[in-house]
């Protein structure tokens, strides 16, 4: 098998080749002419490697050929045109058959990622590829992603194969890490607190639970204040108030989001994340019975005081 | 890029450039982009086509060429490829219905066929995959509400679960992902709130939530941006619209300041719409931003239902077999 590799020059790139079509390895191949695209002269320097790739490839779609040389052609095909979603459901194919050799795949996908990695088409190859090969290589997969991350922050295929990831191989703990990190570096990361909510929650409701509310509610304010007027830090920090039960905590509770909201408006009066807090707390049914809500209603604008002001009777 | 005050020949929307630029991208068969592309060209067939439709344009185009090629990408399964030798998917399965609908030639397709291939995309939790390969995403449920939808055929396809799995997708912001837990993104916030429009199951979504979060996408320039702490981009004046639409709170967001921002991103020369002020145009883009103002109600264009992502003329004369837009106002008060 690996003789056949050689010989079909899986390291070649399609500039190092002449015409494939004239190879000895094809010389049984004729490629299937393309019903429509074809039609048109296309004066392209690179059109007509494009024409004998997929030409070949459409040969052995038709002749269900699943071998190394289709394997390899099915990748230069994905090589011109990497949206195919054709090209690359045939080398998923040509790959099962094949003996499900890892290296030339990985190769082949850090290649495509270089060039556009949010192509949908290298992503769902990618997910089935790393559930092929089941949990030992999990590591090599959410470091992919992690190098993906590296470029794009929030590229949202690459956090979906992570969440994929912790999701099949139950590694959801190890994810706090990586968001702490990005969010350090950048707290706009929207990205990485959402996945940071997966990844507490999970986290919290684990049997030997080393994390607390309390302390990933101080974590978040000092992000917070680090960036006053970023939304996703908020929004993270009303999330984990309102879906993980917190209300009665002194550390997460009604008490601690009003303090923080005067802190930053004490800072920067029109910081409208802070206010939309303050607002919703006045209108919050277990706060309004809490006698202090009343210091906080007075710092309100006139309008949303005179609206507000009945609930507070 | 805050649009200028004296916005120069852009202060107009240029309909005939934007109709000559799609009609030009047409008939360039004879670029590589028109080969590199191929594999997805019913989705921008149905873009330019439902482009030009709003402008008044669609006689541009040669109708019966169009449906020809249309019908030739059906495929045995009953699917439709991007174009006639590309396998099915569901994504080019609705472009497809969608194309044919606009030129009301949806009688000329093998309904069955394709309600049969539709239906076997539905999984066990309720949620459909694009295509043999599995690959689930909420945008694959919407699709195939929405071709039950046209085929009249509501209830080929479990509604109540396809609804129940986008409520699994819901997040603590109010919006939708692409799979349960995953990051809230505009667009898949559309085609949630499309998919539960065309459930009948918009009480499983917080109305207040996602629509503050909807609005909350207006930055400083009067464009949409798609996540919080992300770029404005010219598409999601469809995707976020389109969802706020749906939901009746238009209103929420400045729409004087995003009308202006869409024909800022017109190429004043060759016309077209880019995704930001002063990039090359595209058809996609060109779609998002004339189907977004006419969204707002701009003078001159023709209207487009939310749901269905078509005309709403077409969208009437269609049997009412699922809730359009306009059937669902009275549960979306605006307040």
């Amino acid at each position: 098998m690996s003789s056949e590799v050689d010989e079909c020059g899986s390291e070649d790139t399609i500039e190092e080749i002449a015409c494939i079509v004239d190879r000895p390895e094809w010389s049984d191949v004729v490629p299937e002419a393309s019903s429509e695209s074809e039609v048109p002269v296309v004066a392209i320097d690179f059109e007509p490697e494009y024409r004998d790739i997929y030409g070949l490839l459409r040969a052995m779609i038709k002749a269900d050929e699943k071998s190394q040389r289709a394997l390899w052609i099915s990748a230069e095909a994905i090589k011109l045109s990497s949206a195919n979603y054709g090209a690359w459901d045939w080398h998923w194919r040509c790959w099962e058959a094949c003996g499900h050799q890892p290296g030339p795949e990985l190769r082949l996908m850090q290649e495509i990622a270089a060039d556009n990695p949010k192509n949908y088409q290298l992503w769902n190859f990618r997910r089935r590829f790393a559930l092929h090969r089941g949990p030992a290589n999990a590591q090599e997969e959410m470091d992919f992603a992690a190098d993906c991350l590296r470029v794009d922050a929030k590229n949202y295929h690459a956090w979906g194969h992570r969440h994929a990831m912790l999701q099949a191989f139950g590694l959801w703990r190890s994810e706090l890490k990586l968001t702490s990190l990005l969010l350090e570096d950048d707290p706009f990361n929207n990205s990485a607190w959402s996945q940071r909510h997966v990844a507490f929650s999970m986290a919290l409701s684990s049997k030997d639970a080393d994390v607390t509310v309390a302390h990933e509610a101080a974590w978040t304010r000092d992000q917070i204040l680090r960036a006053v007027r970023n939304q996703a830090s908020w929004n993270y920090l009303r999330s984990l108030c309102a879906c993980l039960a917190a209300e009665s905590e002194p550390w997460s509770g009604p008490q601690f989001r009003a303090k923080l909201c005067n802190q930053v408006l004490a800072k920067d009066a029109s910081c409208a994340p802070a206010w939309s807090l303050l607002v919703h707390l006045t209108f919050c049914a277990s706060y309004i019975r809490d006698q202090s809500a009343k210091q906080h209603q007075s710092l309100l604008p006139a309008p949303v005081k005179n609206a507000t002001a009945h609930l507070l009777r | 890029m805050v649009p200028p005050e004296d916005l120069g020949p852009r202060a107009e929307l240029l309909t005939a450039k934007h109709a000559a630029f799609i009609k030009k991208f047409a008939e360039n068969t004879s670029n590589f982009e028109y080969f590199a592309t191929e594999h997805f060209r019913m989705s921008g067939v149905y873009w330019g086509l439902t482009a030009l439709y709003l402008v008044g344009h669609l006689d541009d185009m040669d109708e019966d060429a169009i449906v020809n090629w249309v019908l030739e990408s059906q495929h045995a399964d009953g699917g439709f490829g991007g174009s006639p030798r590309h396998d099915s998917h569901l994504l080019y399965t609705l472009s497809a219905l969608q194309v044919m609908a606009l030129y009301q030639k949806l009688h000329l397709i093998d309904a069955d066929k394709v309600i049969a291939y539709v239906a076997s995309m539905q999984q066990p939790d309720g949620s459909f995959s694009g295509d043999e390969w599995g690959e689930i995403d909420t945008r694959f449920t919407y699709i195939a509400l929405l071709c039950c939808a046209l085929l009249q055929r509501p209830d080929a396809i479990d509604r109540q679960k396809a609804a129940a799995y986008i409520a699994s997708c819901r997040n603590f912001d109010g919006g939708f992902g692409a799979r349960p837990g995953m990051e809230s993104h505009a667009g898949q916030v559309f085609t949630c709130v499309g998919a539960l429009a065309l459930a009948d199951s918009l009480h499983l979504l917080d109305r207040d939530l996602l629509c503050w979060w909807l609005c909350e996408r207006q930055t400083d320039t009067g464009g949409l941006n798609g996540r919080p702490e992300k770029r404005e981009d010219v598409c999601y004046s469809w995707w976020c619209l389109s969802a706020l639409s749906i939901l009746g709170r238009l209103h929420w967001i400045d729409q004087d300041a995003l009308t202006r921002y869409i024909l800022f991103c017109q190429d004043e020369e060759e016309g077209g719409i880019s995704d930001q002020p002063e990039d090359m145009a595209d058809v996609f883009h060109t779609f998002f931003g004339i189907a977004g103002l006419s969204l707002m109600g701009f003078p001159g264009l023709e209207s487009i239902d939310p749901i269905f992502a078509l005309p709403t003329k077409i969208v009437q004369q269609l049997k009412p077999a699922a809730p359009s837009a306009s059937s669902q106002s009275s549960e979306a008060p605006d307040v």
